[in-house]
């Protein structure tokens, strides 16, 4: 330890890589802009270094900052200045003009140097294209068959009605691959993405967009204009494919991580796909691919990718009323009027490149009560193109057809698959008023783009071993759950349909334990449909992961959901839980469910009855879960 | 970003690579999808400006996510603690941090991908950890899924993992004396010793440097010296315990795969035979064989030894307490005959006059396939018999006379009534062998061609891990004996075991042990083809080892110790004895040589050892000699020394032991007997009130028990005595006529009593004893004794009182004969006296029972090693 210490709210403050100095004890403290001044106080055996409040405890500092200069004269700078490894500094200009001159003086070898690295980059890239033409008149070897797997006659990979969205590890790396070729079970009815990406990077290295015609049953391959470099990264495959496509599974049996992870359709365990993968020497080979989709190349993460402020600032409202309203620090969102039989309401955000982009979802807020009344849909149009009239949409365009509030999280919520839509695409929205009572209000809230990129299945999952010797994973029988921090329970969102169908508490819960076990974070829906109590679980990137071991299949546009309600009585929920440890979550969480339904409805409601009758579907629905099993 | 919301904090020490630097900042402000995530550089006193001005460029430019920190030069584990500690400190919310050297680079989903696997893994999981995708000289390698057992010797995680917050606030840290290399293996091997345990993370992103020369260059060529440091470290020497390691292959990589008879049931995977290990179905213990053989490195373990076991065979080994014996004996010969050898373990009846007799004998090569309770096949046989391609028939040959198959025969010895007896479970094992290879043969060929990785496989796997783990602490294979929790267990090493004086008292001392609950071993070092195994020795032994052979007598005399034989034992032949014996937490070596030669490295491993001493023996030129003299020059290996008599004790301590290290266990009689059974023969003797006296000689009918002797005293006295004579002659000794039959050796308990209670007086007439056993199991029985005072026997033998003892000592032949033949005539005249001196000889045997003369020795034991 350096003999310096610091309060902890301010020790990042003090590391910021900056330039600083210290002022020991009373001295007076020059105003020097750009520069941090920290005074030093000796405590103890040391120096205390603060800005002015010495309350509260410090801790010891365990290095010093990077950027500190140098200590001013001072009482005690000697000391302090042993003890931080810097000089007292006596003439601080002549210091700082050093400082300036040597960071000239790199500014300048840096710049130097980037161009020295740009120079050989330039002179890489000719030669590299020199050696490409002349390699690339010599006649290409066939490309090799490096992997090759037999196509069962039944067992295919479907889609269903969101389509086919798998992705596959190939067991290959992707340097040297030419050509990928897969088996069409049964003719495509839309159009589909193909692409080839490193499971590392989860950068895109080959991409094809098939029309709808190109999928005919038989082996499809797909070339690669040139094969891969040395990238040494795992090849996986992604399909992402509109329609009833199927693709040939393989005859053989393969283990969990080599088969497709399915994000729409279906396709039966324990078997990977019908596939050849060929292989040849890089740039030996230039062919014209078919169906290449050029500018699918690096394309961003398989992240929900939102809106930037300056797409909402130009959005413009094209029939109906309304106008751009801002809550809190949010930016502007267009907020719309609407009463019953007036014609939609149109609003339309400027072009948007979505290129490799699979899927688009809108939601619509409105307020509680409301959602019943509104209609919306969605549409992504070729740029240049404008919708005048949302039943009448120009050629090229798609659209999710009008759609009410689902019930499941108000508002209304849209998505809109691109299909091969690519380049540039304008997005409108239309809302209309489908009831007959007063008017309503609707804000187009959220816009996101995504990728669809299915996480690939784990390496087979470590045995269910018996926990190490001496660590306390096995968990008493009389643990009792509890939670930690001062407020583990916070309500994300009350939703009730009007007319009592459906009403659910989203809720969040934050350092669940029970004995050794501990879960960070975990957010589920208490809903309550046709007066019986479930609980939903998501798998999103925006939920925390809960389970070790996904209990359920069921998928759905906004992914795959978990909902386990009272016909999981008797023992039957725990056996839906594929994991020890997932038993133990549910255990705890039906141990705790009363309390924390409580707390949220408290948040949610200012009714006695509404209150009482959330808490009393809690203890219900706890109570025949945790029923034993006959 | 507010200090307060970072939940990751990625440590790069900077030291010396200030123009790589920035890539790896670069890379971790690049991270997409985690959460909140701070760089903190550790800025390790480098001489070079520009790295203090690297980092202080990073983190101007990104205020709240990069920190820079500098301290004076201290190595890469004190640079990656400093960066540690600030981060605790300053990072109320952290949850993980992860170590990034200088060098090395991040692909963009790297920090996402591992923090969710990290928060969906165990909370015992406490560190995640990837592949080395090396660049530079670029040679991607895939490490495997987590293993104690492989990383106690291999350095499978490397530093960049992103490590669990619980581990640090567990107190875990970089050694910051380690500045040679090999640290990050350190952090990982006392992590999992405070009961953490890593996961693999395939296709991570992590990218790691490869230069022909780097600090990992220099660990490397310095390995094995930076090795042997950490594992004399006290965390990691307790996983590389003996008992530590049988925990971890039995949970991690069991040794055996057994295949019962019926094609039906599922295959255990199992370490202790004994055991019910892990069960498995066989179609998907046919799925895990062929991923374990295509790739051995990443697929989930699979044993290398398959054993096809009759079960009836099975449960005879175990009752004769070899089960896991056998089981050992066979992986040896197998490991021994060749990758693609088959041993076979035939079951066979001792001889008809020696029904008690068990042994294992040396492996043997056989032209055809055996009658075979257990088939042990190695993976590797069965996996390459089954490719495709493959010329059949491989091991369809073994039922030939000339299989293409190399077979080895290991021969072992039951006691008659131990043995199986349904005939029709012949070739039972043969036939399931037979059947599994068919169908493996059709798995293989419905299994995908699509392989699991296409990295390289570096590290050695995990099948491996426990034959190297035992390797690294200087043993062969341990014996596959899974110790109970809790339970305490003690060996006992003899060279020979076929129930002569030395071996009853051993057979006893390990009777009351085990009733107190300790597990006890008998390791026969030499004599290990023809040992007695009758049902009392069973009953004392929870396990017998045994390994035959000359080579554990065999004496060095290039370098007596004061004139004793020493033991020309060592190199591969002890550590492979030391398998046998390793792991336990006690062990008394008696009368084997070439146990002295194991005792050092049994210390060293934690075992407590003991040299059993029974007499100072007597050479052909009548000079003292024998094990207690031998064992004078391993003094200082053993904890301590067993002795039967004070005569001994004292010899030793005039020897040079410490009289601290010295037990005295006297003897106690040889066999137990019903309590009841000891009335009736008092009762009967003292109802007797006719007949001439009955005099008895049991034992050897050699010199050194004075046969000679005897013969001249039974000629003196037969006018008044009864004689009978029970022994076996030694063939190579003349031997003088007793005039009257010699009855053969009894071994028989009840039928030793029945002499016992039928004679008077036990005569000894011996030139040379220690403690005979014989004289206080006829004491029992209410016989006087009439010995020559002959070794320590004044010590069970007060003269006039409950025996009578004949001086020896510089006297003539003639006038002990003559004393011991008056001693005679005189309680043949005296019935009263006879019947007093037998009534308290019994009242002396009975107050001193095993029990009670071991109770020093026990509580010793129980003080030294506590019960758990």
């Amino acid at each position: 330890m350096s003999g310096l210490s610091a309060a902890r709210g301010d020790l990042g403050a003090l590391m910021t890589g900056g330039p600083c100095l210290l002022v020991p004890g009373d001295a007076p403290v020059p105003a020097l802009p750009g520069i941090a001044l920290w005074r030093a106080t000796a405590e103890d055996a040391g120096f205390r270094l603060h800005r002015g409040n010495l309350s509260g405890n410090a801790v010891p500092l365990p290095g010093v900052p990077a950027g500190l200069l140098g200590v001013l004269p001072g009482e005690g700078a000697a000391a302090l200045a042993a003890l931080a490894g810097v000089p007292v500094i006596e003439d601080l200009a002549a210091l700082l003009a050093a400082a300036l001159a040597a960071r000239t003086a790199e500014v300048a070898r840096l710049t130097d140097a980037a161009a020295r690295l740009r120079a050989e980059a330039e002179e890489t890239r000719e030669a590299m294209a020199a050696l490409l033409r002349a390699t690339g008149h010599d006649t290409a070897p066939a490309p090799a068959l490096a992997i090759a797997t037999e196509p069962s006659s039944r067992a295919q990979a479907k889609g269903g009605d969101g389509g086919l969205v798998l992705a596959q590890r190939l067991g290959c790396s992707l340097e040297g691959i030419a050509a990928v070729a897969l088996h069409v079970a049964a003719a495509g009815t839309g159009p589909a993405r193909i692409r080839l990406k490193g499971a590392e990077s989860d950068r895109v290295r080959a991409a094809w967009a098939l029309p709808a015609e190109a999928l005919v049953p038989g082996w499809l391959t797909l070339d690669l204009p040139t094969p891969l470099g040395p990238i040494r990264e795992t090849a996986v495959l992604e399909v992402v494919a509109e329609g009833a496509l199927a693709l040939s599974l393989e005859e053989a049996e393969a283990p969990p991580d080599r088969c497709p992870a399915l994000e729409a359709g279906t396709a039966p365990t324990g078997r990977a796909l019908a596939l050849k993968v060929f292989a040849a020497p890089m740039g030996r080979r230039f062919v014209l691919s078919p169906w290449w989709d050029w500018e699918a190349q690096d394309l961003p993460p398989a992240l929900p990718l939102r809106l930037p402020e300056a797409a909402w600032a130009g959005a413009r409202i094209l029939a109906g009323r309304g106008r751009a309203l801002a809550t809190g620090t949010e930016a502007a969102r267009p907020m719309l009027a609407l009463a019953p039989g007036e014609a939609p309401a149109l609003v339309a955000l400027p072009a948007l490149p979505v290129t490799g982009i699979d899927l688009v979802e809108a939601e619509v807020a409105v307020r509680l009560g409301e959602a019943g009344a509104l209609e919306a849909a969605l549409w992504a149009l070729p740029e240049g193109e404008t919708l005048a009239d949302p039943d009448v949409p120009p050629q090229g365009a798609r659209g999710t057809g009008w759609r009410r509030a689902d019930g499941a999280r108000g508002g209304v919520t849209l998505a809109l698959r691109l299909g091969s839509l690519e380049g540039m695409a304008g997005l409108v929205l239309a809302l209309r008023h489908a009831g007959e009572a007063g008017p309503l209000q609707a804000e187009w809230a959220e816009v996101v783009l995504r990728r669809l990129s299915p996480a690939l299945p784990p390496a087979p999952p470590r045995a269910a071993a018996t926990p190490s010797p001496g660590f306390v994973a096995a968990v008493p029988d009389a643990a009792v759950p509890r939670l930690d921090g001062a407020d583990p329970v916070r309500l994300m969102e009350h939703y009730n349909v009007p007319g009592g169908g459906y009403r659910h508490l989203d809720i969040q819960v934050e350092g669940l334990r029970l004995g050794a076990l501990a879960w960070p974070r975990l957010r589920f829906k208490f809903a309550v449909k046709d007066e019986a109590p479930q609980i939903e679980v998501r798998a999103r990137p925006d939920w925390p992961v809960l389970f070790e071991r996904w209990p359920g299949s069921a998928v759905d546009e906004h992914g795959p959901f978990f909902v386990l309600d009272e016909a999981a009585r008797g023992g039957r929920a725990a056996g839906l839980m594929r994991t020890p440890r997932d038993r133990r979550l549910l255990e705890a969480l039906l141990a705790l469910l009363p309390t924390l339904v409580a707390t949220a409805a408290r948040a949610a409601t200012s009714d006695p009855a509404e209150y009482a009758d959330w808490v009393a579907m809690a203890r219900r629905y706890a109570a025949a879960l945790q029923e034993q099993g006959g | 970003m507010s200090p307060d919301s970072i939940v990751i904090a990625v440590i790069v020490p900077a030291h010396r690579q200030p123009g790589l630097l920035g890539e790896a900042i670069a890379s971790a402000l690049g991270q997409e999808g985690a959460p909140p995530t701070a760089i903190v550089v550790v800025d390790d006193g480098c001489p070079f400006p520009e790295t203090a001005r690297t980092a202080s460029a990073f983190a101007a430019a990104h205020p709240g996510r990069v920190f820079a920190l500098r301290r004076p030069n201290g190595g890469l584990s004190a640079a990656r603690n400093t960066g540690i500690e600030f981060a605790l400190a300053a990072f109320p919310a952290l949850q993980a941090v992860y170590f990034l050297d200088a060098d090395n680079r991040l692909h963009p989903p790297f920090l996402g991908r591992a923090w969710g696997a990290l928060e969906a893994a165990p909370t015992d999981t406490g560190w995640v950890y990837p592949d080395f995708d090396r660049f530079g000289l670029a040679a991607p390698e895939s490490s495997t899924p987590w293993s104690l057992l492989s990383c106690l010797t291999a350095n499978m995680v490397e530093a960049g993992s992103l490590v669990r917050r619980a581990v640090l606030d567990a107190g875990l840290r970089f050694d910051e004396t380690m500045r040679g290399g090999y640290e990050d293996w350190d952090f990982w091997l006392r992590a999992a010793a405070a009961g953490f345990r890593g996961q693999h993370l395939p296709d991570a992103g992590f990218r790691y440097r490869k230069r022909p020369e780097s600090m990992l260059a220099d660990s490397e060529r310095q390995g094995a010296a930076i090795t042997a440091t950490l594992r004399h470290k006290p965390e990691v020497a307790k996983l590389l315990a003996p008992r530590s390691l049988l925990a971890l292959e039995a949970e991690e990589a069991p040794r055996f795969a057994l295949y019962g008879t019926d094609p039906q049931a599922a295959v255990r995977l199992l370490l202790d035979p004994a055991t019910e290990g892990t069960t498995i179905p066989a179609a998907e213990a046919r799925r895990r064989l062929l991923a374990a053989e295509a790739d051995p490195v990443t697929a989930p373990h699979f044993p290398l030894l398959l054993a096809f076991a009759d079960a009836a065979a099975c449960a005879a080994l175990a009752e004769a307490r070899m089960l896991r014996t056998v089981f050992w004996h066979a992986a040896r010969a197998q490991a021994a005959a060749g990758p693609e050898a088959l041993v076979a373990v035939g079951l066979y009846p001792a001889p008809e006059d020696a029904p008690e007799t068990a042994g294992i004998a040396a492996p043997s090569d056989q032209g055809r396939l055996p009658e075979a309770g257990i088939l042990l096949v190695p993976r590797r046989l069965l996996a390459t018999s089954t490719l495709p391609g493959a010329a059949r028939g491989r091991i369809e040959s073994l039922a030939t006379d000339r299989p293409v198959v190399p077979v080895r025969h290991l021969h072992v010895t039951l006691p008659a009534a131990l043995m199986p007896q349904d005939a029709a479970a012949e070739g039972t094992t043969h036939r399931r062998l037979l059947l599994e290879t068919a169908l493996l043969r059709q798995a293989r060929g419905r299994q995908t061609r699509i392989r699991a990785g296409w990295r390289i496989a570096n590290l050695p796997p995990r099948e491996t891990a426990a034959t190297r783990a035992a390797a690294a602490i200087g043993s062969g294979p341990l014996l596959p004996h899974l110790p109970a929790p809790g339970q305490r267990s003690i060996g006992f090493v003899l060279p020979l075991f076929t129930l002569g004086g030395v071996e009853r008292v051993v057979l006893n001392q390990a009777r009351v042990l085990r009733a107190r609950g300790w597990a006890t071993r008998l390791v026969v070092l030499g004599g290990g083809d023809r040992m007695l195994l009758p049902a009392l020795a069973r009953e004392a032994f929870d396990e017998v080892a045994a390994l035959t052979g000359r080579a554990y007598a065999v004496p060095d005399w290039r370098l007596p110790y004061l004139g004793a034989e020493m033991p020309d034992f060592g190199g591969p032949a002890a550590q492979e004895a030391l398998g046998l014996l390793a792991g336990l937490d006690a062990v008394v070596a008696t009368h084997s040589l070439a146990g002295h030669a194991l005792m050092a490295p049994l210390r060293r491993l934690g075992t407590r050892c003991y040299a059993g001493l029974h007499l100072v023996e007597r050479g052909g030129w009548g000079e003292p000699i024998g094990t207690p003299h031998t064992a004078l020059g391993f003094e200082h290996a053993y904890d301590g020394a067993i002795v039967i008599s004070e005569g001994l004790a004292a010899w030793c301590a005039a020897q040079g032991w410490p009289e601290a290290k010295l037990h005295l266990v006297r003897n106690a009689p040889g066999h137990p007997t019903p309590p009841a059974a000891v009335v009736a023969a008092l009762v009967a003797r003292a109802a007797r009130r006719a007949g001439r006296l009955r005099a008895l000689f049991l034992g050897r009918l050699d010199a050194q028990k004075g046969v000679d002797r005897l013969a001249a005293l039974i000629a003196s006295t037969r006018g008044v005595v009864d004689w009978r004579v029970v022994g076996r002659p030694v063939l190579a000794q003349a031997m003088p006529a007793l005039g009257l039959e010699i009855e053969p050796p009894v071994a028989d308990p009840a039928a030793l009593d029945a002499l016992y209670a039928w004679a008077d007086v036990l005569v000894l007439p011996s030139r040379f004893e220690g403690v005979p056993l014989t004289v206080l199991e006829a004491q029992r029985m209410g016989c006087a004794v009439l010995a020559t005072e002959a070794g320590e026997t004044g010590e069970i033998v007060t003269d006039g009182e409950d025996g009578f003892l004949v001086p020896q000592r510089g006297r003539a032949e003639d006038a002990i004969v003559a004393e011991m033949a008056g001693r005679l005539r005189c309680l043949a005249a005296d019935p009263p006296l006879l019947l007093e001196v037998g009534r308290r000889a019994a009242a002396r045997v009975a107050a001193a029972g095993w029990e009670e003369t071991m109770a020093g020795f026990l509580a010793h034991l129980d003080a030294v090693v506590p019960a758990r």
